[in-house]
């Protein structure tokens, strides 16, 4: 794609995806119209979000939703996608709570999943940085933004730009309410998501995911998906 | 360009290496440049001999004679490489002299004195190439291509640029690389300790380079100025030579504030140190083998930035305790990727840092602070118990689905003690 104007670049224009700035002068100036790059996927392992493309590599995602709605679910399919392509992932745990046993339970080796125990805000965007400054390092980075975490929009700018040169997917885990606006605007993708009641925990539990952000996709959107649920602990399954 | 002597020992027991090396140590100032092929060729760099014997030649029978007195047969050959010398020393005794073209010499060095594994062997074969010779007329890069890093080495024994003639390593007498410097005015700020770091790495790398060993593990020794110590190990992603990479995971851990003083002086020690892969050279890699490269190399820098201790992997315990079942364990990275066979979601659970006291009340569930939410089903008890011999544990485990989609994992100290939330599904 043609380099867009230096003062219109907010960071949106290498993200290698039709974001607005693309789209808007795809209409204006013929001389960008030009098909934008083929975006890299990472799929999330959810069937109907991989239908609509899953999660594009370079891409800043924001998955919000209260506590125990599946969000980290979903942001972990993303992870164990990156591990069963032969890639690696991280998981940046701001809260000292990430506890995948059910994957391990599963056999589900999780050697290259970088775990980050780090309960300082400073020491979190730090670490994204040193992560994301290695191309190539780790296909998924899941960052658990605890409410004390204020990220400003430079810094998402920054780590977008980085994202976007590691080819990595950066997932933001928030318990931000839906109506409330995205983390900021380098944003590309938030998913806002609950987990319907009524499941017992031996059967699968339904996911609904509500599309509040897409550039370059349809936004608003709603589908539900099935996640398994705890009970592949193999000390409640088989004692 | 350095001159190199070899010592062939045509009666060579491998027992009495360390015996040879220490000689050897004997006859130069600089330990550096020797080293050991363990067949019975030992290397000896004469760099800054000049100031020490009159001539090659009379070096040349000093150590001779040295090794005679110790009872051992040898012939000593000295050449502008460690090659030229080991395929001279082979043959006959005697003096290269400088600047002598080496590739008729070593026309007459067969594939058979190379060492070489089957595949290159038969590769060569094939390519009718049979001397030591004919592959330093190769083109550059050929060998490296086809045969990875015994390619690389053959080129390189071959056209003279490796240090030593077929390089052992672990007979290497041990020694630890060190250098320091004593402060005038003792250094708190950041940029003037960072500077004084690379200085004393710059003298430190060299050092090592010369004995073909790359830096595994880089201790830190501070003295500050309340005379106190502060010692501190880094550990690259492997073993290097680039003082970039050391100074980016100084800087990380400079950064930390670990020095509660002025620095009075500042030592940096080779504590460990290892030969230098071929992946390090940056040749053949494949993109799991990049990928694994540019993991370790966050690996190394979040240990620098933050402690090892805060970057690990999830690992199954050996243990019936639900809740110690997953242990957090330092990252070690295989250098092959082990793939997962996940391609369905698995659950995460959310645990909290240490159970919360709950109350369960008429189908209810009640978190401190918090209304009751409605508990819509109830899987369990799970009963376990055991720890007798350390920590006992009679408990039952419930998982709940809660009114508001939650799906919530609560135990009991059994037979009546209280409810606690121990993690949440989300």
């Amino acid at each position: 794609m043609a380099a867009l104007p230096e003062a219109l670049d907010l960071g949106f224009a290498k993200s290698g995806q039709a974001g607005y700035y693309e789209q808007v002068f795809s209409i204006a100036s013929p001389l960008h119209s030009a098909p934008p790059a083929p975006r890299r996927l990472l799929p999330s392992g959810f069937s109907r979000l991989d239908a609509s493309g899953g999660f594009a590599r370079g891409q800043l995602v924001e998955i919000s939703g209260a506590a125990s709605s599946g969000k980290s679910t979903l942001a972990f399919g993303a992870c164990l996608q990156a591990l069963a392509q032969g890639s690696s992932a991280a998981w940046i745990d701001s809260s000292g709570t990430f506890w995948p046993l059910p994957a391990l339970e599963a056999n589900v080796s999780l050697e290259r999943l970088l775990v980050l125990r780090m309960l300082d805000s400073a020491a979190v965007l730090r670490s994204v940085q040193l992560i994301l400054s290695c191309p190539g390092a780790v296909t998924a980075l899941v960052v658990d933004v605890s409410p004390r975490l204020a990220i400003k929009d430079a810094q998402l700018v920054r780590l977008q730009r980085l994202a976007e040169r590691s080819g990595t997917v950066l997932i933001f885990l928030t318990e931000r309410p839906a109506q409330l606006p995205t983390l900021g605007a380098p944003i590309a993708l938030r998913l806002h998501v609950r987990r319907l009641p009524g499941a017992r925990f031996s059967e699968q539990s339904r996911l609904r995911i509500d599309v509040l952000r897409h550039k370059g996709g349809a936004n608003q959107q709603s589908f539900e998906e099935s996640v398994h649920g705890p009970n592949r602990l193999r000390v409640s399954s088989t004692l | 360009m350095d001159r190199i002597a070899c010592a062939f020992l045509p009666r060579f027991e491998p027992s009495r290496t360390q015996e040879v090396l220490l000689l050897l140590a004997t006859l130069s100032p600089l330990l550096a440049h020797l080293d050991a092929d363990g067949g019975g060729s030992f290397f000896l760099g004469l760099r800054g001999m000049a100031h020490v014997v009159s001539s090659e030649k009379s070096f040349l029978e000093q150590i001779h004679a040295r090794l005679r007195e110790r009872g051992f047969e040898t012939r000593v050959a000295i050449a502008d490489t460690a090659f030229v010398a080991w395929v001279v020393a082979q043959r006959a005794q005697g003096i290269v002299p400088p600047g002598t073209a080496a590739a008729k010499l070593l026309d007459a060095v067969t594939l058979d004195e190379l060492q070489l594994s089957s595949p290159a062997r038969s590769l060569l074969t094939k390519l009718g190439v049979k001397t030591a010779g004919a592959i330093a007329r190769l083109p550059a890069g050929s060998l490296a291509r086809r045969l990875g890093p015994e390619g690389v080495r053959l080129e390189k024994l071959c056209r003279g640029e490796a240090l030593v003639a077929h390089p052992s390593t672990e007979n290497l007498p041990p020694s630890i690389e060190r250098v320091a410097l004593d402060l005038d005015e003792p250094l708190s700020d950041l940029e003037p300790l960072l500077f004084l770091a690379k200085s004393l790495l710059d003298r430190l790398l060299p050092a090592l380079a010369r004995t073909r060993r790359a830096l595994t593990e880089l201790t830190i020794i501070a003295r500050l100025d309340d005379h106190s110590l502060v010692d501190h190990m880094l550990t690259p992603e492997s073993p290097t030579l680039e003082a970039a990479a050391l100074m980016t995971l100084i800087r990380l851990w400079f950064e930390r504030k670990p020095f509660g003083a002025a620095v009075a002086s500042l030592e940096l020690c080779a504590s460990r140190t290892g030969v230098a892969s071929a992946r390090q050279l940056g040749l053949f890699l494949q993109r799991e083998e990049k990928e694994t490269a540019a993991l370790e190399k966050v690996v190394a820098r979040l240990g620098a930035a933050f402690g090892r201790e805060r970057v690990v992997r999830a690992e199954l315990g050996d243990t019936f305790l639900p809740e110690a079942r997953l242990r957090w364990v330092p990252i070690q990275l295989a250098n092959q990727s082990q793939r997962t066979h996940a391609a369905e979601a698995l659950p995460i659970l959310r645990k909290l840092p240490q159970p919360e006291q709950i109350r369960w009340r008429d189908g209810r569930l009640f978190r401190a602070n918090a209304p009751g939410v409605q508990i819509i089903h109830v899987d369990g008890p799970l009963r376990f118990s055991g720890g007798w011999w350390s920590t006992p544990f009679n408990r039952s485990y419930f998982w709940l689905s809660l009114g508001d989609g939650a799906l919530a994992w609560i135990f009991r100290e059994e037979p009546s003690g209280p409810f606690f939330l121990e993690a949440l599904a989300d």
